[in-house]
């Protein structure tokens, strides 16, 4: 037995109090189920209002004469069965509490919450979304539109500037080591050179202490046979440049991680701490990270999973093209959701690139060399590849990545495959 | 092939229909001897009888109403309100009930019915005569709305429509009722409703429209580009309910600048559930406002002068150069 | 020639009197379909008094109580075939009793489950709210059975209210026009919310609008059950003859008009006390007891079965999974849009809006 206390239901459309007209049941007598109790009076009518439970009256929730709120207790019943009790409780609805009253402040509106007006900063959302994504502070941008505007090209006017300084900088950094270094010839110390971070270096700065301060990096490596895809390539040069496209391999190791990423969600993925959430990313797009006189950049193949191998590879040509021509617009180097290094054929034969933060993987290829490879117990030449994978240890076991260098590695030992799983 | 104007399509749509499913009835006011007051029904109460062809009292409401209560019972009718700023009269019937059928009985009664209304300016008609009503029925769950603006997509719309297991309002533009003619096919076929037509690739400036502006917008397309090089796109939605959100964004996402043309009134119109749809989904592809060429916020002006009133080539070239100049 | 309503002579067809007397002798219901009748009105009774109470404790949603209209619902809906279809509006769950609507679907309905909306089980459309807005879907029905060839008669229901929505007079005359199997009920209650009958219409009677649209007319004690049945038998047969008819039930709502309503601030005791003397349970177990067919412990018994019936359908209604977020995009369209789908999704939990 126990007890259940029956609340005021809103028993009008909306009601929010009533007032208790007539008590007809006093503390301490038994009522069944349905049997009248009370008379209360509401905005729209006077209603009886009827016992959910059996039991006895422990207790009246108010005198005759007093208002009582929806959802305040109206009347506890004890001797209550346990199974009533339990059922009456689930049955209970959840009652929206009026909402409290919000004592408004005068100085509402004013405060911390006013912005200073000279702050606004005009630009269209397309140029911010590339600021935003490019790192750039757009009050630092000079406007050239209308009333103060910053146009793209605002942007990208900064973003070159950025370079031209670093450039510059450069030189001048060169030139003060030679100096610096005819001074050595008479054993004279010279000044420490200072240069500033600035521009695009300025970025990358930024962007890899970001990656290092918040990812757990790892990185796992394996080398690859790719002498099918070697051939492969050889025979279709030809035809690719019938469209007067270079065919490399990078299109292809790209198609293979398209394919494994589909595998594998997680690695086309984004880590946001703020809510400690990780987003999976709907689109594939894949940075393709390109070293160039002015810094490190990474163009970004949209769509990738959604487009052919020669597709690509034009597309590549096009960027590789505007990048050394600094013709890349802001929005061609953002948006990428996994990241592929290529070290080219100058680089090692593994690395440990870092992650292209808030991505949560990054993939790095090498050069390929011939080397004494074990086929069917014999020793034959193979065309080898060397394969390194960086993943944010915080979001991605061992294990997973493992299959993930293993999803590369079958389709680029077997590039048929690429064929059969091709849409 | 055959040529035809919009009012033959209509015409060809319903008869074909009615010849192949005896489910179809048509039910109006004039529509039957008369053959409506545009021919849209013209020889079909001769062909198919007064109990197929039904001349009605003068009731808007007990039309569409009566035409709910047939397609719950397993007819699917096909009503005529004589202009759209009649069905007024019917709105609870409209919004109320046909559209919440499916709903309101839990999926157990369904009204698939098609209601044919013609509407839209510029042929000085009397009040109520020409307004552009979509967006309140688009606003009404349950509904789809229909609005062709050429004589191929009327017959391949209104079969579709005639098909559909939901209540269609097919709405057709009075001023290209016989405007233009062209080819359309003698056989049936089905335009997907939901779908909108990508009339023209452009990758400066998308326009979307639909209905009467489709064929002036299609014209300042072409001038820009013969005249300025500029590349418009333009996107007949076709259907207004439900909107076709991939096409749109798509083309916002190439383009990056956006008007919208239509001739209802701006305040609540479609235009404004466009470009609440273009913020949600694209706004980081915008270079610039989106702009809308509709008609003012008035009731529809008296006929000297609606063609200031209505979205112009005018009016539609300072909109174009006003965002390209952003 | 002028025509003037006063020369008019409408009178009540009554098959019973207050104290349960028989006023025909040509009345040859059988016995059982007597008691059938009244099992029906007692259910009904039991119900709403229950519902009214479950509202008042707050497990319930708005209810719209019928107390005092069983004769007519009960004896309307019983004359009724299985082919034929109902229109009812919110009032008329007696009706959907009658017409073997489960109790527990009337209750998850009130409580405001989605699957309370799903009324498959006997030929009724869907509860309608709009005032008189289903007498036009009942003529789209009665018409489509017509053009079927369909053994079928439409049957729909309002109070004395309705008769002054537009739709109630473009149904008449669309009925009319068209000789549709076609039967108008209007529970003449006397009240339509807080207006009562004399300022709703000039009309003497309901049953005399029909002359308006060359249909039948007939007004009936709507507290007398076997008047309703007798008259309800007699107007399907004329509907399906192609005679559209218009019956005026002549009744009274004893309660209020919904749970969020109270009469004390409109109409006096007075009425209610004399309507109360007229209630047409009392009359028909009276005239049951006459007839020799019913006793005091009979009735007891009924009311007992029926009471623990509705507690039952209380419980299954209660243990019914309750409806969810994500359910309400399921029956907008056949197939559901791209923004529904969407919009699923987000009242999931899954995407940003």
């Amino acid at each position: 037995m126990s007890t259940y206390d029956f609340k005021l239901p809103d028993i009008g459309e909306g009601l929010h109090e009533a007032e208790i007209v007539k008590w007809l049941v006093k503390e301490g007598d038994r009522v069944k189920e349905n049997d009248s109790i009370v008379e209360v009076q509401t905005d729209k009518a006077v209603v009886e209002i009827s016992a959910p439970v059996s039991g006895e009256i422990e207790k009246l929730g108010g005198e005759e004469g007093t208002a009582i709120k929806v959802g305040e207790v109206l009347v506890r019943f004890a001797g209550i069965s346990d199974e009533r009790a339990q059922g009456a409780s689930a049955e209970e609805v959840e009652l929206p509490t009026p909402p409290e009253e919000i004592e408004v402040s005068a100085a509402a509106g004013e405060g911390p919450l006013k912005k200073n007006k000279t702050e606004r900063i005009l630009a269209a959302p397309s140029v911010r979304k590339a600021a935003r994504d490019a790192g750039v502070d757009l009050r630092e941008v000079s406007p050239t539109g209308k009333g103060g505007k910053i146009l793209a090209k605002d942007l990208q006017q900064y973003l070159d500037s950025g370079k031209e300084q670093e450039k510059q900088e450069r030189k001048d950094e060169q030139e003060a080591a030679a100096k610096a270094a005819d001074q050595k010839e008479i054993f004279s110390s010279g000044e420490d050179q200072v240069e500033k971070i600035t521009g695009t270096r300025k970025m990358i700065f930024e962007k890899m202490t970001k990656a290092q301060q918040n990812a757990v990096m790892c990185t796992g490596m394996d080398e690859i046979d790719v002498s099918s895809l070697v051939q492969m390539r050889k025979t279709l040069i030809p035809n690719a440049e019938q469209y007067q496209t270079k065919l490399t391999y990078l299109p292809f190791i790209i198609k293979a991680v398209t394919h494994t990423l589909k595998r594998y969600p997680i690695f086309n993925a984004s880590v946001d701490e703020e809510n400690m959430a990780i987003c999976y990313h709907q689109d594939i797009h894949i940075g393709v990270a390109t070293a160039t006189e002015n810094g490190l950049l990474v163009p970004v193949i949209k769509h990738a999973d959604k487009k052919s191998i020669l597709e690509i590879a034009r597309e590549i040509e096009g960027l590789t093209q505007k990048a050394r021509d600094r013709k890349l617009k802001a929005t061609e180097l953002a948006g990428s959701t996994f990241t592929i290094s290529n070290t080219g054929s100058q680089g090692g034969w593994y690395a440990t690139p870092i992650i292209n933060y808030p991505e949560v993987a990054i993939m790095g290829i090498h050069k390929i060399k011939k080397q004494a490879i074990v086929v069917d117990d014999e020793i034959q030449i193979g065309h080898m590849m060397g394969m390194s994978l960086t993943f944010d240890h915080r979001i991605i076991d061992g294990e997973p990545s493992g299959r993930f260098m293993h999803s590369v590695k079958e389709l680029l030992e077997k590039p048929e495959l690429l064929i059969l799983e091709a849409k | 092939m055959t040529m035809m104007n919009i009012v033959q399509a209509i015409n060809q749509a319903l008869k074909s229909e009615m010849e192949k499913d005896d489910r179809v009835i048509l039910l109006g006011e004039d529509i039957g001897k008369n053959g409506g007051v545009f021919r849209a029904t013209d020889q079909l109460f001769e062909q198919f009888g007064e109990k197929r062809v039904v001349d009605t009292p003068i009731a808007e409401s007990a039309i569409i109403g009566a035409a709910v209560g047939m397609a719950a019972r397993g007819l699917r009718p096909v009503a005529e309100i004589q202009f759209m700023g009649f069905i007024y009269e019917a709105m609870d019937q409209m919004a109320a009930q046909a559209a919440r059928l499916r709903f309101r009985s839990g999926g157990t009664q369904t009204a698939p019915m098609v209601v044919r209304a013609p509407y839209g300016g510029g042929i000085r008609a009397p009040e109520l005569h020409s307004d552009s009503l979509e967006s309140a029925f688009a606003h009404s769950p349950g509904l789809k709305v229909v609005m062709p603006s050429s004589p191929y997509d009327a017959k391949g719309l209104l079969i579709a429509a005639m098909r559909d297991p939901d209540p269609v309002l097919f709405l057709e533009p009075m001023k290209l009722y016989r405007a233009f003619q062209e080819e359309v096919p003698e056989e049936d076929y089905e335009i997907e409703i939901g779908k909108a037509n990508r009339l023209r690739e452009g990758e400066d400036l998308t326009i979307i429209t639909w209905g009467p502006p489709v064929h002036t917008v299609k014209a300042v397309a072409e001038a820009w580009w013969k005249e300025k090089g500029v590349s418009i796109e333009v996107i007949d939605l076709r259907t207004v309910a439900p909107l076709d959100m991939e096409t749109i964004i798509a083309s916002v996402e190439k383009t990056e600048h956006v008007i919208i043309v239509h001739e209802a009134v701006k305040t609540g119109g479609v235009g404004a559930e466009i470009a609440a749809l273009i913020s949600e989904k694209a706004l980081y592809s915008l270079s610039a406002p989106i702009l809308r060429v509709t008609g003012f916020d008035t009731p529809y002006p008296t006929a000297m002068v609606e063609e200031e009133w209505l979205p112009n080539e005018k009016r539609i070239n300072e909109a174009i150069t006003a965002v390209l100049d952003e | 020639m002028w025509i003037e309503q006063e020369q008019l002579e409408i009178e009540m067809i009554k098959y019973i009197d207050e104290d349960g007397k028989a006023l025909h002798t040509d009345s040859s219901i059988e016995k059982e379909k007597l008691i059938e009748m009244y099992t029906g009105m007692v259910k009904a009774r039991v119900f709403d008094v229950r519902a009214m109470k479950l509202q008042r404790q707050g497990r319930i949603g708005t209810y719209a109580p019928l107390q005092g209209q069983e004769a007519a619902q009960i004896g309307s809906a019983f004359a009724t075939g299985e082919k034929d279809w109902i229109y009812p509006s919110y009032r008329e769950i007696g009706v959907s009793l009658m017409k073997g609507m489960p109790m527990e679907k009337l209750f998850l309905y009130t409580m405001g489950h989605l699957e309370g909306l799903a009324q498959k089980e006997a030929n009724v459309f869907p509860v309608q709210i709009i005032i008189g807005a289903q007498y036009l879907h009942a003529v789209g029905g009665a018409w489509a059975s017509q053009y079927k060839g369909e053994d079928s008669v439409s049957v729909a229901y309002i109070g004395d209210g309705g008769t002054s929505e537009g739709d109630f007079h473009e149904a008449l005359n669309f009925a009319g026009v068209y000789k549709l199997p076609i039967v108008f009920i209007v529970q003449n209650n006397q009240w339509a919310i807080s207006v009562p009958f004399e300022k709703q219409t000039a009309s003497k009677t309901i049953a005399q609008k029909a002359l308006a649209y060359g249909i039948s007319g007939v007004k009936v004690d709507g507290n007398d059950v076997v008047a309703m049945y007798t008259t309800m038998k007699k107007a399907i047969e004329k509907a399906k003859a192609g005679k559209p008819v218009l019956i005026e039930a002549v009744t009274f709502r004893q309660g209020p008009h919904t749970t969020a309503d109270d009469p004390t601030k409109y109409r006096l005791t007075d009425e209610e006390t004399q309507w109360s003397k007229k209630d047409p349970l009392v009359r028909m177990k009276k005239h049951l007891i006459q007839s020799g067919i019913w006793n005091e412990e009979k009735d007891k018994k009924l009311f007992d079965e029926m009471d623990s019936s509705v507690t039952q359908a209380f419980e299954k209604a209660q243990s019914t999974e309750p409806s969810q977020l994500k359910d309400v995009f399921e029956n907008i369209y056949q197939e559901k849009t791209r923004q529904l789908e969407e919009q699923q999704l987000q009242a999931e939990g899954g995407n940003r809006p």
